[in-house]
């Protein structure tokens, strides 16, 4: 066999490798959306929440309806926030709350049963018709030449809005006592209750913030992808990638990896050899990475090596 | 002031409290001895919140503060500093200050307030910016007294403040201690294990064994008393 | 019979012998297991095909089961990857027992199909111990992650891979016979059931021997503190490697227990949600307990194919919903089940023999008002959150 590494290499065609990676770094920032919200959850109430892209997916879908009813793109994405805001924490309150004195398996096992309920649930009432669904994008998708690469309007408005919602977060969470009282809450929930922060509503609202998040991910990702019951898998598992990579205490480490993995995920795409490798095995391929890495550093690139919580 | 009566408590199967009762004046020092696991941090964990009785009652002026959660009880006005500090080690010390005074709106207030704060414990301005985890035992229980004092309590619950610290260190912050309640009328709960010391800042003594108040007198009563000596003071 | 009156009698029959007064404490185990056998030995003639079939694949989902729980249960390391562990062994046999050659070096005549079972074990067995030395240094969520991207990342690997594999049409092979002599007498169904049952039973007791001797206490002691644990003389990694190659091996034969029952090996057999389901259902079933891979393994099939049907009978649910979303229902009594038996089925169990008879009745027909009991806790501490402020220090009386 002949096979060179890599096939074609990037130095044969710079435009393709330019364009590789801007669209790996636009989806790039979808991923680091999500790894924040899973890294939010993370942080407040110590459980990787598996559910997390199928919340974003039922919301996702319930927009998609609206779209369906005439309400323009714009409005669509600001409703889906709120909606996401609201589901986040109504799960938390409801289902999450409730197994805060269990053992921790169980609060995992709760939102793995979340994953399949939410799941089937959209199954139920979107996938009737024809699948996949087309999701509008309020960015559109003209074609813009940057130089080095040509790229689509909605990878530059989704990175934007992405580095936006990010900006935001940072102020809340450095600028803010909410904020304050909410890192407060993650880090020492007694003390934090001792400081008279109301802790339930500080876990209630890191939900419902990162349900937000990944629901907007969710939405700005569809118009790629379409629209189905599992559209939001990969996604998540990318997004897992990201965080871990980061460190899953780490917001910081969730937005680096985010773009790591969306870079990572096209260059395996392109630059490996069919016969062996190739588009398909672009996911083994970068959760491959990520457990080198992990090898490397266990708790990712920004966490904190951490003592084993119970 | 505060009013504890007939309060039980327990965690699971294990009884902590049985039968407390106890009542700390306005504006005095009031202090609980007792040997390890005799119920004094379960009584001050009752008080704040953290672990709700299964009988008796709380009264913190005139009202019933059982069965509240701890957020509503600092607003009322009590703030608890727990045993081992519990500071937010990863943050700053200006934060910590801050979180302390989560419950206040009043933002010019609560800057002068921590100002007050370095004027009793200077080394904490110089360490204003550190994050807590990095600074030494004596400093950290200087900023979980600061940190409790930020709500502007009328009562301060204190849990073991010399625990780990050498001699000269608590002798300090006794000091700070008794100035605050004097200066701020602030009155004070101490919970501590080196009886002398206590009985020396504190007015009133209570004597908890097995969850039960055995004894409860003057400070300078209690001092003479044959069994204290002998089971607390240790001549 | 149907299947709920026979697990219902099977239960209710062993949980009399396991309490029975008359017997000295140290039989009362062994009673129970023993009428619990009896029922398992019986259901061929008890159960329909169908259901016959289903016992079979409860058979094979005890060993997974009994596998991850060795190592989450009893050693503490969380794997969502255990269906990866499970594809590999069910590949190991599918490609030694089906008639083609792979890749030119792998044997075209089927192999005899228990020297497969073993196989499929050995190599997942060798893949979990090569796979423990990286566990060893990732922590809870960190190892849940990875090992789920192990398993999400397999099936492309073996669509990929087809020259050994056969791609996404998967393989076929030919089900081993009866052996010699029963042709006659026993139906493929039933036949399927005593090899799985059997194979199944010997894991059961394997896993016993190894729990109750110095290997299950070292797993338990990691669990509970690895500092500790060193202390006491216990070497940490090896113990940790040691599970994960068990528990892997146990995967690798149920495996290739499932090629043989299914006759089929393709990329789909054991999805994503199959290999979440194991861990599931060891939580729901009971963690660090025989009894509750057995549950768990029950719950994993009879959940998907009984569940609906049963939600259906409740008033207020539109039997068109049940049909509709049989995962829904799933997936909310999974969440259900959690959230009120926190230590499982199993700790269930537990609780009512430590009770004993009178106590168990006791306990059980106070449930109704212990249910109420705790939904009026958990109104309590739903409200509290909400509770407005009190009177004094907040001027707006809002938190933010």
């Amino acid at each position: 066999m002949t096979t060179t590494l890599l096939t074609p290499a990037p130095w044969d065609d710079w435009q393709l490798f330019g364009e590789q990676v801007i669209s790996g770094l636009a989806t790039g920032s979808v991923y680091a959306l999500v790894a924040l919200a899973v890294v939010l959850i993370y942080r407040s109430t110590d459980v990787v929440n598996f559910a997390q892209g199928e919340m974003a997916m039922l919301v996702t879908f319930s927009m998609w309806s609206l779209t369906l009813a005439g309400f323009p793109a714009w409005t669509v994405l600001f409703i889906g926030i709120a909606l996401g805001f609201a589901l986040g924490g109504f799960i938390e309150r409801t289902i999450i709350r409730p197994a805060e004195n269990s053992p921790h398996l169980t609060v995992v096992v709760v939102t793995l049963g979340l994953f399949v309920f939410l799941n089937s649930i959209a199954t139920w009432i979107w996938a009737q018709g024809e699948l996949p669904k087309v999701f509008p994008t309020p960015f559109g998708f003209d074609s813009v030449n940057l130089g080095v690469a040509r790229v689509t309007t909605h990878s530059i408005g989704i990175s934007a809005v992405a580095l936006a919602i990010m900006a935001g977060l940072y102020l809340l969470f450095n600028r803010t006592s909410l904020g304050l009282a909410m890192r407060a809450t993650a880090q020492n929930p007694h003390a934090a209750r001792l400081m008279g922060i109301n802790v339930g509503r500080m876990l209630m609202l890191g939900w419902a913030l990162a349900s937000a998040v990944g629901a907007l991910a969710g939405m700005l990702v569809a118009p790629v992808t379409f629209l189905y019951p599992a559209f939001m898998l990969s996604v998540l598992l990318y997004a897992f990638a990201a965080a871990v990579l980061g460190g899953l205490d780490s917001p910081p480490g969730a937005i680096i990896g985010g773009f790591a993995v969306g870079v990572a995920e096209n260059l395996f795409g392109t630059y490996t050899p069919d016969d062996i490798l190739g588009p398909e095995m672009k996911l083994p391929l970068t959760l491959l990475l990520l457990v080198i890495v992990l090898l490397i550093k266990p708790s990712g690139l920004l966490g904190r090596s951490q003592v084993r919580r119970v | 002031m505060l009013k504890i009566s007939g309060v039980r408590a327990a965690y699971g199967p294990v009884q902590a409290l049985d039968s407390v009762s106890l009542s700390v004046p306005e504006g005095a020092i009031v202090t609980l001895l007792g040997s390890n696991g005799a119920g004094k941090t379960t009584t001050l964990r009752v008080i704040s919140g953290l672990v709700r009785p299964a009988a008796g009652t709380v009264e913190f002026m005139g009202r019933r503060i059982d069965r509240r959660p701890p957020e509503w009880i600092v607003r009322a006005g009590v703030s608890h500093v727990p045993e081992g500090r519990q500071l937010f080690a990863d943050m700053t010390v200006l934060e910590n200050l801050a979180l302390g005074a989560h419950t206040r709106r009043d933002r010019k207030s609560v800057r002068a307030d921590m100002e007050r704060m370095f004027a009793y414990f200077p080394i904490l301005e110089e360490r204003r910016t550190q994050v807590a985890g990095a600074l030494s035992g004596g400093e950290q229980q200087q900023l979980a007294i600061a940190r409790g004092l930020m709500s502007r309590p009328r009562l301060l619950l204190l849990d073991e403040p010399s625990l780990g610290l050498a001699p000269r260190v608590i002798r300090g912050i006794f000091e700070i201690i008794q100035q605050v309640n004097k200066d701020e009328g602030v009155t004070i709960l101490l919970v501590e294990q080196d009886a002398s010391l206590a009985l020396s800042l504190a007015g009133y003594g209570y004597v908890l064994e097995t969850g039960r108040v055995v004894m409860a007198d003057e400070s300078a009563r209690l001092r003479e008393d044959e069994g204290v000596r002998r089971s607390y003071l240790g001549y | 019979m149907s299947i709920w009156l026979f697990l219902g009698l099977l239960a209710a029959a062993s949980l009399s012998a396991r309490m029975m007064p008359a017997l000295p404490g140290r039989y009362r185990v062994a009673a129970a297991v023993l009428v619990a056998v009896a029922f398992f030995v019986m259901a061929p003639w008890l159960l329909d095909g169908y259901r016959l079939f289903q016992l079979s694949r409860v058979a094979i989902w005890v060993i997974v089961a009994m596998g991850l729980n060795i190592l989450t249960g009893y050693n503490g390391q969380i794997s969502l990857g255990h269906g990866a562990f499970v594809m590999i062994g069910a590949y190991t046999a599918a490609i030694l027992l089906d008639n083609h050659e792979q890749v030119g070096f792998v044997d075209a005549s089927p192999w005899p199909f228990w020297t497969t079972i073993i196989a499929g074990g050995v190599l997942a067995g060798a893949l979990g111990f090569l796979l423990g030395f990286p566990a060893l240094r990732l922590t809870g969520p960190y190892l849940a992650i990875a090992t789920l991207a192990l398993v999400i990342s397999l099936p492309s690997m073996v669509r990929k891979y087809d020259g050994l594999t056969g791609g996404s049409q998967g393989l076929i092979i030919s089900q081993p016979p009866p052996p010699p002599g029963l042709e006659d007498s026993l139906s493929r169904d039933e036949w399927l059931y005593i090899l799985t049952a059997l194979v199944a039973a010997v894991m059961l007791i394997i896993a016993w021997s190894i729990l109750r001797g110095p290997l299950g206490r070292a797993f338990v002691a990691v669990r509970e503190s690895e500092v500790a644990a060193a202390a006491m003389g216990i070497n940490v990694a090896r113990t940790k490697v040691a599970a994960f190659t068990i528990s892997a091996f146990y995967a690798g034969v149920a495996g290739a227990l499932l090629t043989v029952l299914l006759g089929v090996m393709t990329p789909e057999s054991v999805d994503i949600v199959t290999s979440i389901n194991f861990l599931t259902a060891i939580v729901i079933g009971g963690l660090a307990s025989i009894l509750g891979a057995i549950i768990g393994a029950l719950v994993l099939v009879l959940l998907p194919s009984d569940g609906p049907g049963v939600v259906a009978w409740l008033p207020l649910i539109s039997e068109d919903a049940v049909n509709q979303a049989p995962g829904a229902i799933q997936g909310l009594l999974v969440i259900v089940v959690a959230l009120l038996l926190p230590y499982g089925a199993a700790g269930a169990y537990h609780r009512l023999v430590r009770a004993g008879p009178a106590g168990a009745v006791a306990t059980l027909t106070s449930l109704p008002s212990r249910a109420r009991e705790r939904a009026l806790t958990i109104r309590e501490t739903l409200t509290w959150a909400w509770q407005e402020t009190p009177w004094s220090h907040t001027r707006s009386g809002r938190d933010r």
